[in-house]
């Protein structure tokens, strides 16, 4: 940045007054981040500078920079300062409605090929800060990663360690991470950008990928916009990379910090209980009637999960993929609760080989942040057929069976409708064989191995095909076995804690995640690894 | 534009024909997947041009179902 070529530096032996003069000074150029070019360009792509994002992020006032000295400086014979060139990321301390926070980001009017070699990022200060004292960590991630004019500058090409990766790893494992993905990422800023626990990026501003359009083009020719590449059209709705997309740069900051206010500041705490006024004793009318009497027929699961939590408030992670399951963060009583729920209106609610990567991934970073799981479970078995098959459904759902066996926080599971097969065996299973196996059925309810439609010409297919009316001799056998879908039949050998009043879902759920927090507490004493994104 | 299902299953109904103006969302098939009913709707407005399936065709992924223009 051009400075003052008259202006005399302080040295030392001068007095104090000038250095504290020439701090302010340095601090001021740093200001003008890459020059009024680049910030202009920054504006008129509607996007706001490092410095704009992190004022407009955290709390007026509450930004304490570190490192904002830090820069290719230059200085004459005489010791003056002659240029100085900022380090390309902005970085400190700030609140979040009270509430500490490190957060860091790439100043994208300095990227692109900045000249020199300082070294300065997220490494020197914003991760340890956050992993050492205990405190989220938010970065906003825009930036094209290792440039080749950086190996003409330093004249050798390095052979990366990698282990500028771990840093972020350990950060992983102790707090909380949120990532805003704000303009185009790729290479090493791509990849800090997914070592998280949440992301989410602007629609039609932001797009991730190892490497953009030119390099695709130059090693497949394929041509492709990068917003083809690499936008949410691509990483939210179709291939599940990032987990949210935002309308604004300003409904990112916001998605980011409604992430946070669910999650404690370490994984080794339970998250704060907030007041929401919302009697835990409440009883949603609502709840009888959702149900529809077609047992073919989806309702809205978001309509149901909103009767039951407090104040109808939920943050949802992943909504467009793995649709048939639907994950979010919610309170009962004002305690923060992971919810897991059937979405019936996606391929009836069935496990589909996404919805299980999904269904692992939210119950290991419940498990990791010690929030206990509400589930709603209406769920008609694995899905089915070539398509499905083709995408290795089973094995992707073994690892929902494991992330349920090793999850450790307690559950409330709701039998709402159908529970069937293998694939129910996930959240039936979190908490046995140790604990109590917390379950409540719906008068809606259904589960069994295998449903009457398919199983009775599984099973019975020799008896049936030796019939003088083989249809009507089906029929006959699926009528006697309808009884025994009742879910008292299996309410009679403890197979639920209780069948419930629908209504009576909000204040069971209450109940139990209340006396749940003291076990949290010890749980959260656990050694903790970093959640695989 | 063509319609399709993310999901495989069994055309149950048909709700339009071909000539019929549709607006978006609007419910064009009912698809039986995992022995639930399911949706399709017009993700564009238009006219139906044509229609690709019939009542209890199996349809995969991706397949199309009809065409608006």
């Amino acid at each position: 940045m051009p400075v003052d070529p008259k202006r005399e530096s302080w040295k030392p032996g001068l007095p104090w007054e000038q250095a504290i003069e020439d701090i302010a000074y340095i601090r001021g150029l740093a200001e003008e981040m890459g020059g009024p070019e680049r910030i202009d360009r920054q504006h008129s792509g509607g996007r706001y500078t490092i410095r704009e994002r992190i004022e407009k992020f955290v709390d007026p006032g509450s930004f304490f920079e570190a490192g904002p000295l830090v820069g290719a400086a230059e200085y004459d014979d005489d010791g003056n300062l002659r240029e100085f060139n900022p380090g390309g990321y902005v970085m400190g301390l700030g609140e979040i409605d009270g509430r500490p926070i490190a957060i860091g980001g790439n100043d994208f009017t300095m990227s692109g090929g900045s000249p020199h070699n300082v070294r300065k990022g997220a490494a020197d200060f914003a991760m340890p800060v956050a992993s050492e004292y205990g405190i989220p960590y938010i970065q906003l991630m825009e930036g094209v990663g290792h440039s080749a004019r950086s190996d003409e500058a330093s004249q050798h090409m390095g052979l990366s360690t990698g282990e500028n990766y771990w840093r972020l790893a350990e950060v992983m494992r102790t707090v909380p991470v949120a990532t805003g993905i704000m303009g185009s990422t790729a290479g090493a800023p791509a990849a800090h950008a997914l070592m998280t626990h949440f992301s989410v990026m602007v629609k039609d501003q932001s797009q991730i990928f190892p490497s953009g359009p030119p390099v695709v083009r130059r090693a497949l020719g394929e041509q492709l916009t990068k917003e083809e590449l690499g936008g949410a059209a691509m990483h939210v709705h179709r291939s599940g990379q990032v987990d949210n997309e935002a309308e604004s740069e300003e409904d990112a900051f916001d998605q980011i910090k409604q992430f946070l206010s669910y999650l404690p500041n370490t994984t080794n705490e339970v998250a704060p209980r907030l007041v929401t006024g919302d009697p835990p004793d409440r009883r949603p009318e609502e709840l009888l009637t959702i149900m529809p009497e077609d047992r073919r027929a989806g309702y809205d699961i978001r309509k149901l999960v909103g009767h039951v939590v407090d104040n109808g408030e939920f943050f949802e992670m992943r909504q467009y993929y793995g649709g048939s399951i639907m994950t979010a963060f919610a309170r009962l009583d004002g305690y923060s609760v992971g919810v897991l729920a059937s979405d019936p209106r996606v391929v009836g609610g069935s496990l589909t080989a996404d919805a299980s990567d999904k269904y692992a991934h939210f119950l290991d970073l419940c498990d990791a942040f010690n929030l206990p799981i509400v589930i709603f479970l209406d769920m008609p078995g694995f899905m089915i057929g070539s398509h499905s098959e083709s995408q290795a459904s089973m094995r992707r759902g073994a690892r929902a069976l494991i992330a349920s066996a090793e999850a450790k926080v307690p559950k409330v599971l709701f039998a709402i409708r159908k529970a069937y097969g293998v694939a129910a065996g996930a959240p039936n299973s979190i908490g046995v064989p140790a604990g109590v196996n917390l379950r409540f059925g719906w008068p809606s309810g259904e589960w069994g191995g295998i449903p009457i439609e398919g199983g009775v010409a599984a099973a019975y297919g020799r008896e049936i095909a030796a019939a003088a009316d083989p249809e009507a001799h089906q029929q006959a056998i699926e009528q006697r076995l309808l009884k025994l879908r009742s879910p008292f039949r299996s309410a009679h050998h403890f197979d639920v804690t209780d069948l419930i009043d629908p209504r009576d879902t909000r204040a069971v759920a209450s109940k139990f995640v209340r006396l749940a927090q003291p076990a949290l507490a010890r749980l959260a004493q656990r050694p903790k690894r970093a959640v695989r994104p | 534009m063509q319609v399709s299902t993310d999901w495989a299953g069994m055309v149950r109904e048909i709700h339009v024909a071909v000539g019929d103006a549709v607006v978006p969302q609007q419910e064009l098939f009912t698809l039986e997947s995992m022995k639930m009913l399911q949706p399709i709707v017009a993700t564009s407005a238009g006219q139906i041009t044509a229609i690709h399936v019939a009542i209890d065709d199996f349809v995969d992924p991706g397949a199309p179902l009809a065409t608006i223009e």
